[in-house]
């Protein structure tokens, strides 16, 4: 018995210890799902869940002079490069912060014809993924780019 | 009475089906939302699916399953599908492959992508010489000079290890550095410089010494790509065979001395036999690469590419590999011509929520070293090397209905060649669909 409350207080003050760490926490709720277009105005890479992992994070005003931060992926766009200043599109989870802040953690990217999907419907990443039409079609090997 | 192609069939069902079950116990631990799980079907029609003047056409029905599993540093991604053609069974094959990626943040500004991962592709029968395990490596390094300015460096490693036959084997690296700059006018310019290098590290041949006691050592080979005859006006496609190497030159041969009065006259030539040799041939091709992409609103971009590649080597010894270039193209091997490329597109999701692209392109592409022979496997005349010209268009038109997938794309790409085995017209289309569990 004793074991059992000593096991119990040790894992209490680890998700305790990691609750500190992470900060702010935001989940993507599929219920809270938008669409939103605008200009990229920053690019940043932020611990968004701890120190484990650097998440893209985009900064977005939107015609409407409404801004948005806009969290993407860990270290994504390896292939595929976002600007400052480019025109985008974002489907995603929406979270208002209050005071005219927004947070969204997106879904869906496109900018110049590309679409990226980045998320299911359920906000599982999917940047993990083969198999995608895109992907499978001429059965590509390795995931290197088809250069020349 | 099951026949020996019914019992292979079989097998290949088997293999599907026992995927198919493997992935129905990985449903649990998708609904927990610790991996996703995506089943998908491709179904395509071709009117030439060897792409040479032989026209065959068939359909193909592809199913697969694709399973991926996340952590905030890994990326694991397992795939398997199957390719089972209506009325050239023989060319029935499967795919699994997997692997993992790993991305790192090296500084605020710098990252590393590393991905590790293995293929096996396997047919039946006949064409069980192009079963291949393909281990491969690709390693990227990200530089953010600025919030409009990016530079990349990329390394991508393959080796085609094909398990019945020694000789297919090629390592094949790939090397590139890249910049690419983005413009208030919503335009991106990409430049990229790299180099392919194609090694085939042991090819068996046969070569036959021809000696004398005058001529000197003149060797040649028994070219197994001299089955390039035999693939002239056949329409059953025989697996790809083994490329062969170049052949040496001859140097000249000096005449005779006279035989002095009294001594006996030189012995005629004689012919050693076939001796199995191992050589090996490797190819370097540097290429340049110019991409615009110009972004129009907020739902289309248009993008233009000129490529450029040159082979530093001639590709003699290669012919027949490069006579497969449906098969080669199907596992990104589309190395052997030299030349340039010029593609046009557009992508937009401006109509009705659909992701539509369209895309040109016209490729004049020369084969230096291969030539070119008429349907009987003759050489032309005047003699030349395979030259042709390419022109293709594709279009692909997608949707999402929540986690279903569906899209459909068609293709036509016409060949113009002085070697008449590849002057062909090709038209294919494609309806796939995929759920993601």
């Amino acid at each position: 018995m004793n074991k059992m409350k000593a096991s119990l207080a040790l894992f209490l003050a680890m998700a305790s210890s990691l609750l500190a760490q992470a900060g702010a926490f935001h989940f993507f709720d599929p219920q809270k799902q938008a669409d939103i277009q605008g200009e990229v105005q920053s690019l940043a890479y932020e611990d968004v869940y701890g120190k484990r992992s650097k998440f893209l994070v985009l900064t977005i005003l939107s015609p409407d002079q409404r801004l948005f931060r806009v969290e993407v992926c860990p270290q994504w766009h390896f292939e595929n490069d976002i600007a400052v200043g480019m025109k985008i599109r974002i489907q995603g989870s929406l979270l208002d912060e209050g005071e005219g802040k927004f947070y969204m953690i997106a879904r869906e990217l496109s900018f110049q014809g590309e679409r990226m999907v980045l998320r299911d419907r359920k906000g599982f990443p999917l940047w993990s993924q083969k198999g995608a039409p895109e992907e499978r079609r001429n059965r590509k090997g390795s995931g290197g780019r088809g250069k020349g | 009475m099951m026949t020996a192609n019914d019992k292979k069939r079989n097998k290949g069902w088997a293999r599907l089906a026992l995927c198919f079950i493997i992935g129905l116990g990985t449903l649990p631990l998708a609904a927990e939302g610790k991996l996703t799980l995506s089943p998908y079907l491709d179904y395509s029609y071709s009117n030439n699916i060897f792409w040479n003047s032989s026209s065959i056409g068939d359909t193909t029905v592809s199913p697969g399953l694709g399973l991926g599993f996340t952590t905030p540093s890994f990326n694991f991604f397992l795939n398997a599908d199957g390719k089972i053609y209506r009325n050239n069974a023989q060319m029935n094959s499967s795919m699994f492959s997997g692997g993992f990626s790993f991305y790192q943040m090296l500084s605020r500004r710098s990252s590393l992508f590393f991905s590790p991962e293995l293929s096996l592709i396997q047919f039946q029968g006949d064409m069980a010489a192009m079963n291949t395990l393909i281990p491969g490596l690709t390693v990227g390094l990200k530089h953010m000079f600025s919030d409009h300015l990016f530079g990349r460096l990329g390394l991508n490693l393959r080796h085609s290890n094909y398990l019945n036959e020694d000789s297919y084997d090629r390592l094949r690296l790939g090397a590139f550095w890249e910049i690419s700059t983005f413009f208030r006018t919503q335009t991106t310019i990409r430049l990229t410089l790299g180099v392919n290098y194609l090694l085939f590290p042991h090819i068996t041949t046969m070569l036959a010494a021809v000696t004398g006691p005058v001529a000197p050592l003149a060797v040649t080979t028994a070219s197994a790509a001299s089955s390039d005859h035999s693939r002239r006006g056949n329409p059953n496609p025989a697996p790809p065979v083994p490329p062969s190497p170049p052949l040496p030159p001859v140097p000249p041969t000096p005449p005779a001395p006279p035989a002095p009065p009294g001594e006996p006259a030189p012995e005629p030539e004689t012919q050693t036999p076939l001796v199995p040799t191992t050589i090996d041939l490797a190819i370097p091709q540097p290429y340049i690469a110019l991409r615009i992409a110009q972004g129009i609103g907020f739902k289309t971009g248009l993008i233009a590419e000129f490529l450029f590649r040159k082979n530093q080597r001639s590709l003699q010894g290669v012919e027949a590999l490069s006579a497969a270039e449906w098969a080669l193209e199907q596992i990104d091997e589309d190395f052997f011509w030299e030349g340039t490329r010029l593609t046009l597109g557009i992508k937009t999701e401006a109509l009705l929520g659909l992701e539509l692209s369209v895309n040109v392109s016209a490729s004049a592409k020369r084969y230096q070293g291969i030539a070119a022979l008429d349907l009987d496997g003759n050489p032309i005349l005047p003699e030349a090397f395979r030259s042709d010209t390419l022109a293709q268009v594709n279009a692909v038109a997608s949707k999402s209905f929540g986690r279903l997938g569906v899209s459909l794309s068609g293709g036509y790409r016409k060949n113009d060649s002085n070697d008449p085995y590849f002057r062909y017209d090709f038209v294919a289309f494609t309806f796939s669909i995929g759920y993601s569990f």
